[in-house]
């Protein structure tokens, strides 16, 4: 038998291991998504109401999940799901409970208390929720008392807006060869810095519009070697504002993994831009900015939609400096609920230890879709 | 023997003079004109016309006078006629040139956005054609003119040089749509140019309380050729108190952009657009 086919027995033998492994013993929270009907340690104890709530959160059965509250009397089972779901279309509405973690606080005969972990799968990553839930003995029946958050809702009216909007009309295909088509708009890399970030490289940097027309902008970059090699490209992704208007400049963020800085000789970029239908609004305000230091290193604020629209999605890029004005960061987070007009609503960027310590400035800027457009 | 063989030599050579057979053609026709082709000879053939945009072929009466017409051939170009019998193959070429008479042109105008007051920042190109869309090489007066609205419109006269007359023009100070058009003989092309405001020139806000917020209000904001600045310009509020600070990242709409800002007493107030930075203000409260 050769060296080949022994390997490949050998990882079969594993695979069957582990399958065998994962069925005897399975993971709590994993079977309780598989919805298996798993129960935690004998279905009295406090944590297993817990545990068994949450499996039924995941497996999105509303009405067994809100027959299990204790205080179900207080609000209907339409608000439960929203708090969980959204009120409004949101990255929260799609999004699925991928895995959660149960923390206890403390346990009294009757009563007891539990930190979660919600960890939310969604189209553009997962995010993660923290709730303290209190479980409670009624007639010997552990429940679970659900913390409420009403979300606010907006008061039926009409909010006049006259925003701006562009619309393009591009040359057809009966037209002279000759007649002209409209012209792409002119977007320059204003920065460019790249960074060695152990696990690989990244590009920093950020482009303007520096036209008079809405721009969708993406940044290509390629990595060559010392050898003319090329070691690799890629592209922006969603580490950018695709969409810019005039004068405005985004942020971006290029990752190459397993590549080292010492590996580069030169870095070729490729800005591109196309015109786009868009509007200016809705305007976002970002409040009360302000970065926080080791352990949980984050830039957080307060977005304020100073519109009408209902933003359903809100991307929240950061760009941070050191006191040269030298690029050392681009950070972004999806905000997991509708942005209401009027109504603040918090978000929160993280930021590396090593790269919080040396932010001196930051700026922030924020792209929104609207279930108009998405 | 030898009287046979010499006797057999010329019938053979008779009889293959007398199936030959010849074309003549005329050496440059005119694009729109009919060709007369004249073959020589006797019995029928095939005759192919191969030049620039296909071929043609006709089964002819060898000795007769072969017309093709206008429309069969009228791309500008190198043609070569075959004449094929069953015993022989005659080629001759033929060129076919554009007719002088102008009837149409295409017209490249770039860029088609570009600011105000841009030197030479305006080019356009036009070809000149006739009336099966050969380029004219014989030289014609091409008329540019642009024109904005409410101003008097610009013209300059170039001669076409081998089918193509160029000019370059500054855009004007005004911002708005112009009309670039081009007209030789009976042609006529209009293309649109759009003259974008430039950068601001100068940026001023104020802040006026509203209902326990502040709102903040651009002056109309102009180039510096008094051009209001695109809609949709975006325009940066940022508020700085008590070491956090609000940013508004808000479009001009009619050269004027506007926020509210949370009302801080003490807090400091930029305004930029662009790499242009406006005032600064320290709101007191209102006092």
């Amino acid at each position: 038998m050769n060296r080949g086919s022994l390997l490949a027995l050998l990882i079969g033998a594993m695979t069957v291991g582990l399958v065998i492994i994962g069925t005897i013993w399975p993971v709590h929270t994993a079977q309780a998504m598989a919805g298996t009907g798993y129960s935690f340690n004998g279905s009295s104890g406090p944590q297993s109401a817990v545990t068994n709530l949450l499996a039924q959160v995941g497996s999105r059965d509303w009405n067994a999940a809100y027959g299990r509250l204790a205080n179900r009397s207080e609000f209907s089972e339409a608000d439960f799901i929203r708090d969980l779901n959204g009120g409004y279309p949101s990255l929260r509405t799609y999004a699925t409970l991928a895995d959660f973690s149960i923390q206890p606080l403390h346990i009294l005969d009757n009563e007891g208390n539990f930190r979660v972990n919600l960890r939310w799968s969604s189209v553009v990553g997962v995010f993660q929720e923290s709730r303290d839930l209190r479980v409670t003995k009624e007639n010997g029946q552990w429940e679970v008392v659900w913390p409420i958050v009403a979300e606010q809702r907006v008061p039926p009216q009409v909010i006049p807006v006259n925003y701006l909007r562009w619309d393009v009309i591009y040359r057809g295909a009966g037209d002279d060869w000759a007649a002209q088509n409209v012209e792409s708009p002119h977007v320059r890399i204003i920065d460019m810095r790249p960074i060695d970030r152990g696990n690989g490289v990244s590009i920093l940097g950020e482009i303007l519009n520096e036209d008079t027309v809405p721009a969708f902008v993406t940044v290509k970059s390629t990595l060559i070697g010392k050898n003319n090699q090329l070691l690799g490209t890629e592209d922006s992704f969603d580490k950018i504002s695709h969409i810019l208007l005039p004068k405005q400049v985004s942020p971006f963020r290029i990752d190459f993994p397993n590549v080292a800085l010492s590996q580069v000789d030169s870095v070729k970029m490729q800005p591109s831009s196309s015109l786009i239908a868009a509007s200016a609004d809705p305007v976002i305000e970002i409040e009360n900015q302000k970065i926080s230091g080791a352990p949980n290193s984050s830039l957080t604020g307060e977005l304020r939609n100073e519109s009408g629209q209902i933003v359903n999605i809100t991307h929240v890029i950061g760009t941070f400096y050191d006191n040269r004005g030298q690029l050392l960061w681009v950070g972004d987070s999806y905000e997991n609920r509708a942005l209401l007009p009027n109504l603040p609503a918090p978000f929160s960027v993280n930021v590396p230890v090593d790269i919080a310590d040396k932010v001196a400035t930051f700026r922030v800027v924020t792209s929104s879709y609207s279930s108009s457009t998405l | 023997m030898t009287r046979s063989c010499t006797i057999g030599v010329v019938l053979s050579l008779w009889a293959q003079w007398a199936l030959a057979a010849g074309i003549k053609v005329p050496k440059i026709v005119q694009a729109g004109q009919a060709i007369s082709i004249n073959t020589e000879g006797n019995g029928e053939g095939h005759l192919y016309i191969v030049g620039p945009g296909g071929a043609l072929e006709k089964t002819v009466q060898i000795g007769t006078e072969v017309l093709i017409e206008p429309d069969e051939i009228s791309n500008a170009g190198r043609y070569t006629v075959f004449l094929i019998t069953s015993t022989s193959t005659e080629a001759s070429d033929f060129d076919v040139v554009s007719s002088p008479e102008v009837s149409s042109l295409s017209f490249l105008a770039r860029p088609s956005r570009l600011p105000v007051s841009l030197r030479d920042g305006i080019g356009g190109v036009a070809f000149v054609f006739d009336t099966y869309h050969n380029l004219v090489l014989q030289s014609h007066s091409v008329h540019f003119q642009l024109t904005l609205p409410n101003t008097a419109p610009e013209i300059r006269t170039v001669e076409s040089h081998l089918g193509v007359a160029w000019v370059q023009m500054d855009s004007s100070a005004h911002a708005g749509n112009a009309s670039f058009e081009a007209t030789v003989g009976k042609g006529t092309s209009l293309r649109i140019l759009e003259q974008v405001p430039a950068d601001a020139c100068q940026l001023r806000m104020s802040a006026r309380p509203v209902g326990g917020r502040l709102h903040v209000q651009t002056e109309p904001l102009r180039d510096c050729t008094g051009n209001l600045v695109a809609d949709g310009t975006i325009v940066t509020f940022t508020e700085i108190y008590d070491g956090n600070r609000s940013t508004v990242d808000a479009p001009l709409k009619n050269g004027i952009a506007q926020a509210d800002i949370p009302a801080n007493k003490g807090a400091v107030i930029t305004v930029a657009a662009g790499e242009v930075l406006g005032n600064q203000l320290r709101w007191n409260g209102g006092q």
